[in-house]
C-alpha cells in the first residue's frame, strides 16, 4: 500500500505493506537516523518527531503515519557541510555523545521541547529526555547540551567548554575546595546551561601539553550528531537476506528430532541452518587472547540446548517477516532433561551434567558441572586467622544483570569481489573474532576482513564472537550477504550478562585494626557455558585482595554449569562482585571495632610502593615467576578526602539532617567505599598503531583499539596529535578494520588509553624523530636541536619549516620516502587506578524503598588525556552501578524462563530518575603510562553498590548483604519486620 | 502460527469502524496501545482498525458532575488538558507521568490502557478512584463501571466517564524498586470532604490482587467520619483484607499485602490533607 507523508518538510510517498512499522519503513527509505533498539517503544531510539511530538516508531505502523508531518535528524542541519544546528552543536561540543545510538532520538525530544519551552529548568529537561534511554552518558552531558543549546537559540552568550580552572596536581595536594550549594539552581554562572551535576575536570600542570589534557571534542561527533548512517545496521545491499535465530524453550533437552522441511518450503526462505547443517568445531565464545581459556565447550549448532534462548537453529530469508515466519515452521522434539539452576544443587553428587558432551576441552569436573576453579595462596591463612585478635565471616550475593546496551548484537556478512567474507559487525573484538570465526567457518584468517563501524554501545557485552558464526553460515550457505540482529528479548535471554557470584569472606584483624588474613571464597554461576567465567571471576579475586594489605591471603574460585543464560564480560569484569563483599566487609568491620570506616580503609589500603601480592598469584598471564605489581602512583586518600567533601560527609554527624519532619518514615544516611581497578593484562594486552604523514602535514593513525563509544578513538588520536606537534583535526584516526589496521586484543580490561595509547605514543615518536631527521636535511640544522610544534619545526636560530613543506619534500623532492612507523606496545604493569565514591539515600522506613539523592566519585586515572570524556566515563558508569545496586536483576521462573525481556521490567534508569552525580578526576601521573595515563573507564561500576548499602545502613541501621537493594529486602531487614 | 497482519483498515466513521470490528468474517481488532504495548505493534490479528483518526479524543461534560474522556485521548492529553490536569489535585496527570515515558504517553491512549495487557497502574487506578465508566460500542452503546469492566473482541471503547467535582481531592502513594519503575503496590484515593467530614471516598490499590481493586467509603469506615490516626489505621487494614495478593519478582504476597495498607493509609492522609489546606 501506498503511504503519503510530510517528511523534513518534503512531501513523500512509500510502499508498505501493512504490518510494517514505521520505523523499517523509515530505514528502508534511507533514514539512518531512526535506531532500533527494542521493539515495545521502551528505549525510545527510535523516535522522530511526529507532527511536533516525540514518538517511538516502532509503535506505529507504517500507515498510520499517512498525512502526518515526520521530523527527523536528518533535517536538523542544513545538510551536508552545513553547519551543525545549535542542538548537535551543543551536544557534540559538551561531550554528550558517547556511543551516538541515542542522540539522534535525544536531539529531537531536545527540539521539541525547545520550540515549546525555550528557557527550560533542568527538570523539564529531564522529563523530555525521558523517553531516550542512554545507557552511556548518565544522561548528565545531554542534560547539559539541551541547556546550553537552549542558551544559544535564546541569542545568550554561552560560556566556553574549555575548563579555565581544573583540578591541578599543585591543586589537590593544597587546600580543599568548597563544596557547591545543592540548593542553587545550577552550577553556576550567568547561563543556565549547566546542570547541578557537577563535574571537575584536571589538568595536569606537570606538563605544558597542547592537545593531551583538554576536552577536545570527540572526532566522531559531527557524524554521530548528524545521525549518519555509521553503526553496523546502517547499509542496505543488493539481495541482502535476514535471518533469525530459533532458541530453546527448554532449559535442558536434547533435540531428538529436527525437521526444517517445512520451513525450506517457505517461499522466500534461502537457507536453515540446524546441528545437522553446519561443522562441529569446539571453541569458547568469549572474544580472549589466544589460546582462548579454558573450557571450550561451544559449538555453532548443537543437539542438546542448556538454557532457554539457547541456538537450536538459524534462517536466512529474504525478509525479515519470512524469516521469523520459518523458524515456526521447524518442527523440534525435544527429550527433555532435569534443569539445574542453583550452581550449589548443580556442584551436588547426582545433579544433572550439563557438559556430557566428549569433544568438550577442559572442563574442570564434568559430574560436578564445575567449568573450572582458581586457587591462590599468599602467606598461611588459617595461621594469620589464628592469630588474629578478631575473625569475622560474611557472606554476600550479587545478582545477574544485562549490559543492556541500545544497539542490540548486529551483524552483517558478505563474500567480496575478491570472494573474502567480509563481517560487518558490532564487536569490541575485530581481531579475536576473525581469528575466533576461521576454524567454525572453515575459512582461513586471511580470508575473511572484519570490520568494526560505530557500535551502539558494548560495556563487554560486545566482547564475545556470539553470532558472527551463525551469520557467516548462512552466507556460506546461500551466498548471499546476510543480516543478523538480536531482538530485545533475544538480548536477554540469548546474549550475556554479568555473573552472579557467592562471595564469602573470613578477615583476620588485630586489635590494632591491622588486617592480618583475607579468606575469600567464591561461588561463580556461569550459566550454560564457561567463556569468561574463569577469567571473571579471576578479577574477582584479584579487585576482592588487591586493595587492602594483610599477610595472609587465600582464594578459592568455582565457577559452575547451571541451566541459565551464559554470562559473560561485562564492565568491571568480576570487579563489581568482589568490591560490594569487600566494601561492605570493611565498613562491618570497622563497626564492630568501633573505627571510622574510612580511617579503617586508610590505614589498610595499598600506598606508593608498595606491592601488590595477590597479582602474582592471580590473573591472566601469571605464571610461577610472575612478579607483584608495585603501586606506583595512589590518589586514594585524595579521592577519599574530595569526595568527602564534596558529598559534604559532615552531614553523616548530624541528627537534624537524618531526618525529615515533614516525612517522618524517611531517613537519610551517607555511604562511601573505596575501589582500586586495573589497567590492562600486563604482559598480555597488546595494541598496535601506524602513522604516515600526508602531504598536507596532516597524518592518518591507524590504530586496531576499539572505540565502542567511549571517545578512545579521540583520546588516541590526541596522544598522536601531542606527540606530533600538531591540532586533533590535523589527525585522521581509523580505527578497528581487520585489513588495514595493525592488531589490536580490543576494547576491554581498561587497555585501550594505555596499551594502545602506548603505541600510538610509540608510532608518534618513530614518526616525530623522521621528520626532525627530514627538517634537519633541509635547514641544514642538527635534530637534536629541532622542536617541533604547532605545525612547524623550528631551529634553535629561529629558522623553520612548516609540516607540510616537510611532507612534499620528503615525498616528492630528494630521498624520497614515506615517513611513517608502525609500533605496539605491550605493559608488564597494570597500575592501579584509584576511587572514591559516595552516595547519599533516603530510605522509607515503612515500605524499605531505597532513593539515591546523590552521588559522587573522584577517580584518581592519572593524567585525563581528555577529562570531558573521562568524565563522561564516570557519569555514565556510576548510573549504571546504581542500576546494579538498587533495580537491575535478570529473574526467571521455576523452568528457567526469563522475566524480564523488556526494558521496562528489567528497568534501565530513566534520565529523570537518577540522582544528582559529581566526578571529580584527582590527577596523578603514572610513569609507565602514556602522558601519565591509567584507566577510568571501568572503575566507576565497582563502588556505588556497597556505598548506597553503607549508606542504607548508616539511615536504617540494617545491613543487607544480597543485591540489588530492592524494597522488599530493606523492609524485611528493618527491625519492626525482625 | 501467528497470525500476520493483513490488512490496516482506516474507518470513514465510528459506525463503520464498529461494522468492522464486528464482521464476523474478519477478525479485527482496534489499533489502539496502552501503557504497556505489545512488543511489536501487531497484535494476533489479520486486520487492525485504525481508530485514532476518528474524532474520539474529546473532552467534553458528560451528565452533572461527570465528565467524559475520549477513549483516543493520548496519556499526555491527561497531563496537558487544563481541564484534566487540574482534576482532583491533578490525580490523572500524575498517574501518567509514573505510567509511561513521554513518547510512550504520545502514542498510548485510554482506549489502548482498556484494551491492552495489565502495565503500569497508576492511570487505571485514579480512573477506579474516579467513579470511572467504559462507554463501548457494538450491538448496542453500553455503559459498564470500569471495575466490571471486560473487553470484548467486538466491542470498541469509546469514551470513560469520570467523576469530576470540585470538592474531589486526591493522592497517589507508590512504592517502586526505582523512582519511575512500575509500582510493586500503589494507591490511589480520592476523598469529598464537607463540615469536616468524610462524604465520599474511593480508594484503589493495585499490585495487592490479580486485578486493581477499589474500596469505598463505607468499606473503608470512612463514611461521615472525620479523619483522625486511628481511622486511618483501621482503613488501611481494611485495605490489607481485601487484598488477595500473589508474589512474583518484584515483590512477595507478604509485601504486597503489608504495602497495600502502609500506602493506602499514606495516600487516604494525604488526600485529608489537600481537602484541609
Amino acid at each position: 500500500m501506498k503511504v503519503q507523508f510530510s517528511l523534513n518538510g518534503q512531501p513523500a510517498v512509500v510502499e508498505c505493506a501493512a504490518d510494517e512499522s514505521l520505523l523499517t519503513v523509515l530505514r528502508r527509505a534511507g533514514l539512518w537516523s531512526v535506531k532500533h533498539g527494542c521493539e515495545s517503544g521502551e528505549c525510545g531510539a527510535c523516535s522522530i518527531l511526529v507532527d511536533g511530538r516525540l514518538t517511538p516508531t516502532c509503535l506505529m505502523l507504517a500507515p498510520q503515519a499517512e498525512g502526518r508531518t515526520l521530523e527527523t535528524v536528518e533535517a536538523l542541519d542544513g545538510g551536508p557541510g552545513r553547519p551543525l544546528h545549535p542542538i548537535q552543536q551543543a551536544f557534540a561540543e559538551t561531550g554528550a555523545i558517547q556511543c551516538g545510538f541515542c542522540t539522534p532520538a535525544m536531539e529531537l525530544a531536545a527540539k521539541a521541547l525547545l520550540e515549546r519551552e525555550p528557557r527550560p529548568t533542568e527538570a523539564q529537561v529531564r522529563a523530555a529526555l525521558n523517553g531516550v534511554l542512554c545507557r552511556c552518558t548518565g544522561y548528565v552531558k545531554p542534560v547539559q547540551a539541551i541547556l546550553r543549546a537552549a542558551a544559544v537559540l535564546r541569542g545568550e552568550k554561552v560560556p566556553p567548554i574549555q575548563p579555565a580552572d581544573g583540578l591541578t596536581l599543585d591543586s589537590v595536594f593544597g587546600p580543599l575546595r568548597g563544596s557547591p550549594d545543592p540548593e542553587a539552581p545550577t552550577a553556576g554562572g550567568p547561563t543556565a546551561t549547566e546542570t547541578r551535576t557537577l563535574t571537575w575536570p584536571a589538568v595536569d600542570t606537570r606538563t605544558s601539553t597542547e592537545v593531551v589534557g583538554r576536552p577536545e571534542m570527540k572526532v566522531d561527533a559531527v557524524k554521530l550528531a548528524k545521525g549518519k548512517p555509521v553503526f553496523a545496521d546502517d547499509m542496505d545491499m543488493p539481495g541482502l537476506l535476514h535471518a533469525a535465530l530459533l532458541t530453546s524453550p527448554h532449559a535442558h533437552a536434547r533435540i531428538a528430532r529436527i525437521d526444517t522441511t517445512q520451513a525450506k518450503a517457505l517461499p522466500g526462505v534461502r537457507a536453515v541452518l540446524t546441528h545437522h547443517d553446519v561443522p562441529r568445531v569446539i571453541y569458547a565464545s568469549g572474544g580472549q587472547t589466544w589460546p582462548n581459556p579454558k573450557p571450550w565447550d561451544q559449538v555453532s549448532l548443537d543437539d542438546k540446548v542448556r538454557h532457554v534462548g539457547d541456538r537450536v537453529a538459524v534462517v536466512a530469508a529474504d525478509t525479515p517477516a519470512i524469516a521469523r515466519a520459518a523458524l515456526e515452521l521447524i518442527e523440534v522434539e525435544y527429550e527433555l532433561l532435569p534443569p539445574v539452576f542453583d550452581p550449589r544443587a548443580a556442584m551436588a553428587p547426582g545433579a544433572p551434567v550439563l557438559h556430557d558432551e566428549p569433544d568438550a576441552v577442559g572442563v574442570h569436573d564434568r559430574a560436578r558441572n564445575l567449568a573450572t576453579t582458581i586457587h591462590a595462596n599468599i602467606g598461611d591463612v588459617e595461621r594469620g586467622l589464628a592469630e588474629s585478635d578478631h575473625v569475622f565471616e560474611r557472606t554476600y550475593t550479587v545478582q545477574q544483570v544485562q549490559q543492556a546496551a541500545i544497539e542490540p548484537h548486529i551483524v552483517v556478512t558478505y563474500w567480496d569481489e575478491d570472494e573474502r567474507l567480509i563481517v560487518r559487525t558490532s564487536t569490541q573484538v575485530p581481531f579475536h573474532v576473525r581469528r575466533m570465526l576461521a576454524p567454525l567457518i572453515g575459512l582461513p584468517v586471511k580470508r575473511i576482513r572484519v570490520i568494526k563501524p560505530r557500535i551502539g554501545g558494548g560495556f563487554g557485552g560486545k566482547q564475545e564472537m556470539l553470532i558472527e558464526d551463525l551469520c557467516a553460515h548462512l552466507t556460506l550457505a546461500t551466498g548471499r550477504p546476510v543480516r543478523f540482529e538480536y531482538t530485545r528479548e533475544q538480548e536477554f535471554t540469548s546474549a550475556r550478562s554479568r555473573h552472579p557470584m557467592e562471595v564469602k569472606y573470613r578477615a583476620g584483624v588485630m586489635a590494632d585494626g591491622t588486617l592480618r588474613a583475607l579468606d575469600m571464597h567464591v561461588l561463580s554461576n556461569t550459566g550454560a557455558y564457561g567463556t569468561h567465567g574463569l577469567t571473571v571471576c579471576s578479577v574477582t579475586g584479584l579487585r576482592g585482595l588487591a586493595t587492602y594489605k594483610s599477610p595472609h591471603q587465600r582464594f578459592l574460585g568455582e565457577i559452575v554449569y547451571t541451566n541459565l543464560p551464559t554470562p559473560g564480560a561485562f564492565r568491571g569484569y568480576g570487579a563489581p562482585q568482589a568490591e560490594f563483599a569487600l566494601e561492605s566487609l570493611m565498613e562491618e568491620i570497622a563497626a564492630a571495632l568501633g573505627w571510622d570506616a574510612v580511617e579503617f580503609r586508610l590505614k589498610n589500603a595499598v600506598k606508593v610502593g608498595d606491592p601488590i601480592a595477590v597479582t602474582a598469584a592471580l590473573g591472566e598471564g601469571t605464571s610461577e615467576d610472575t612478579q607483584p605489581q608495585i603501586v606506583q602512583t595512589c590518589g586514594l586518600a585524595q579521592c577519599v578526602e574530595q569526595g568527602a567533601a564534596a558529598i559534604r560527609w559532615e552531614r553523616k554527624f548530624d541528627p537534624a539532617w537524618r531526618v525529615d519532619p515533614a516525612r517522618p518514615h524517611i531517613r537519610r544516611g551517607l555511604g562511601m567505599a573505596a575501589c582500586m581497578h586495573g589497567t590492562a593484562i600486563p604482559g598480555l594486552d597488546m595494541g598496535g598503531a601506524s602513522i604516515k604523514l600526508n602531504d598536507d602535514g596532516s597524518f592518518n593513525v591507524l590504530v586496531g583499539a576499539t572505540d565502542l563509544g567511549t571517545g578512545s578513538d579521540t583520546v588516541l588520536a590526541q596522544i598522536a596529535a601531542e606527540t606530533l606537534g600538531v591540532p586533533l583535526n590535523d589527525v585522521i584516526i581509523y580505527s578497528s578494520d581487520t585489513d588495514f589496521t595493525p592488531f589490536d586484543t580490543g576494547a576491554y580490561a581498561s587497555s585501550t588509553t594505555y596499551i594502545s595509547g602506548g603505541a600510538v605514543k610509540k608510532a608518534a615518536e618513530l614518526v616525530r624523530g623522521q621528520i626532525l631527521e627530514r627538517a634537519a636535511l633541509m635547514l641544514k640544522a642538527d635534530p637534536a636541536g629541532l622542536t617541533l610544534r604547532d605545525r612547524r619545526v623550528t631551529a634553535p636560530d629561529g629558522r623553520s619549516v612548516g609540516l607540510d613543506a616537510v611532507a612534499l619534500d620528503s615525498l616528492h623532492t630528494q630521498d624520497q620516502r614515506q615517513i611513517m612507523a608502525t609500533a605496539s606496545h605491550v605493559s608488564p604493569f597494570s597500575p592501579p587506578p584509584f576511587g572514591a565514591q559516595y552516595a547519599e539515600v533516603e530510605v522509607d522506613t515503612e515500605t524499605g524503598q531505597v532513593t539515591v539523592t546523590k552521588l559522587v566519585m573522584a577517580v584518581d586515572c592519572g593524567t585525563a588525556i581528555n577529562p570531558q570524556t573521562t568524565q563522561g566515563q564516570i557519569e555514565g558508569g556510576l548510573v549504571q552501578a546504581l542500576g546494579y545496586a538498587v533495580c537491575e536483576e535478570m529473574v526467571y521462573d521455576e523452568a528457567g524462563r526469563s522475566l524480564a525481556t523488556r526494558f521496562g521490567d528489567y528497568r534501565v534508569l530513566q534520565a529523570d530518575e537518577v540522582p544528582e552525580i559529581e566526578a571529580i578526576l584527582v590527577p596523578t601521573y603514572e610513569p609507565s603510562g602514556p602522558f601519565g595515563a591509567k584507566a577510568a573507564a571501568e572503575i566507576p561500576m565497582d563502588g556505588v553498590a556497597p556505598a548506597v548499602a553503607n549508606a542504607v545502613f548508616d539511615a536504617v541501621g540494617v545491613r543487607v548483604r544480597d543485591l540489588p537493594l530492592t524494597p522488599e529486602k530493606i523492609w524485611r531487614a528493618l527491625p519492626a519486620q525482625a | 502460527m501467528a497470525t500476520r497482519l493483513r490488512v490496516y483498515y482506516r474507518p470513514v466513521d465510528l459506525p463503520d469502524a464498529v461494522a468492522r470490528l464486528r464482521d464476523e468474517s474478519v477478525e479485527a481488532a482496534p489499533l489502539l496501545i496502552g501503557p504497556r504495548p505489545p512488543v511489536g505493534v501487531f497484535p494476533d490479528r489479520p486486520q487492525l482498525v485504525d481508530v485514532l483518526p476518528l474524532n474520539l479524543a474529546e473532552v467534553a461534560e458528560a451528565e452533572t458532575g461527570r465528565l467524559s474522556l475520549g477513549a483516543g485521548l493520548s496519556l499526555q492529553t491527561l497531563i496537558e488538558h487544563p481541564r484534566l490536569s487540574s482534576l482532583a489535585d491533578g490525580v490523572l496527570a500524575e498517574a501518567a507521568r509514573l505510567a509511561a515515558h513521554l513518547g510512550l504517553r504520545h502514542v498510548a491512549t485510554l482506549g489502548g490502557l482498556l484494551l491492552g495487557e495489565a502495565g503500569p497502574p497508576e492511570v487505571e487506578l485514579a480512573l477506579l478512584a474516579l467513579e470511572a465508566t467504559v462507554v463501548t460500542l457494538g450491538q448496542t452503546r453500553q455503559t459498564t463501571p470500569l471495575a466490571h469492566f471486560r473487553p470484548t473482541p467486538r466491542e470498541l471503547p469509546v469514551a470513560v466517564t469520570v467523576a469530576a467535582s470540585a470538592r474531589q481531592h486526591a493522592a497517589l502513594a507508590r512504592v517502586a524498586r526505582s523512582p519511575l519503575d512500575q509500582a510493586i503496590v500503589a494507591t490511589v484515593a480520592v476523598l469529598t470532604v464537607a463540615d469536616g467530614v468524610c462524604q465520599e471516598a474511593r480508594l484503589a490499590v493495585a499490585g495487592a490482587g490479580p486485578r486493581p481493586f477499589c474500596l469505598t467509603a463505607a468499606q473503608l469506615g470512612l463514611a461521615g467520619q472525620a479523619w483522625t490516626p486511628a481511622r486511618g489505621a483501621a482503613a488501611a487494614q481494611a485495605v490489607q483484607a481485601a487484598g488477595q495478593p500473589a508474589g512474583d519478582y518484584r515483590g512477595s504476597a507478604e509485601y504486597r499485602r503489608a504495602m497495600a495498607g502502609v500506602l493506602a493509609g499514606r495516600a487516604l492522609a494525604e488526600a485529608w490533607r489537600r481537602a484541609q489546606s
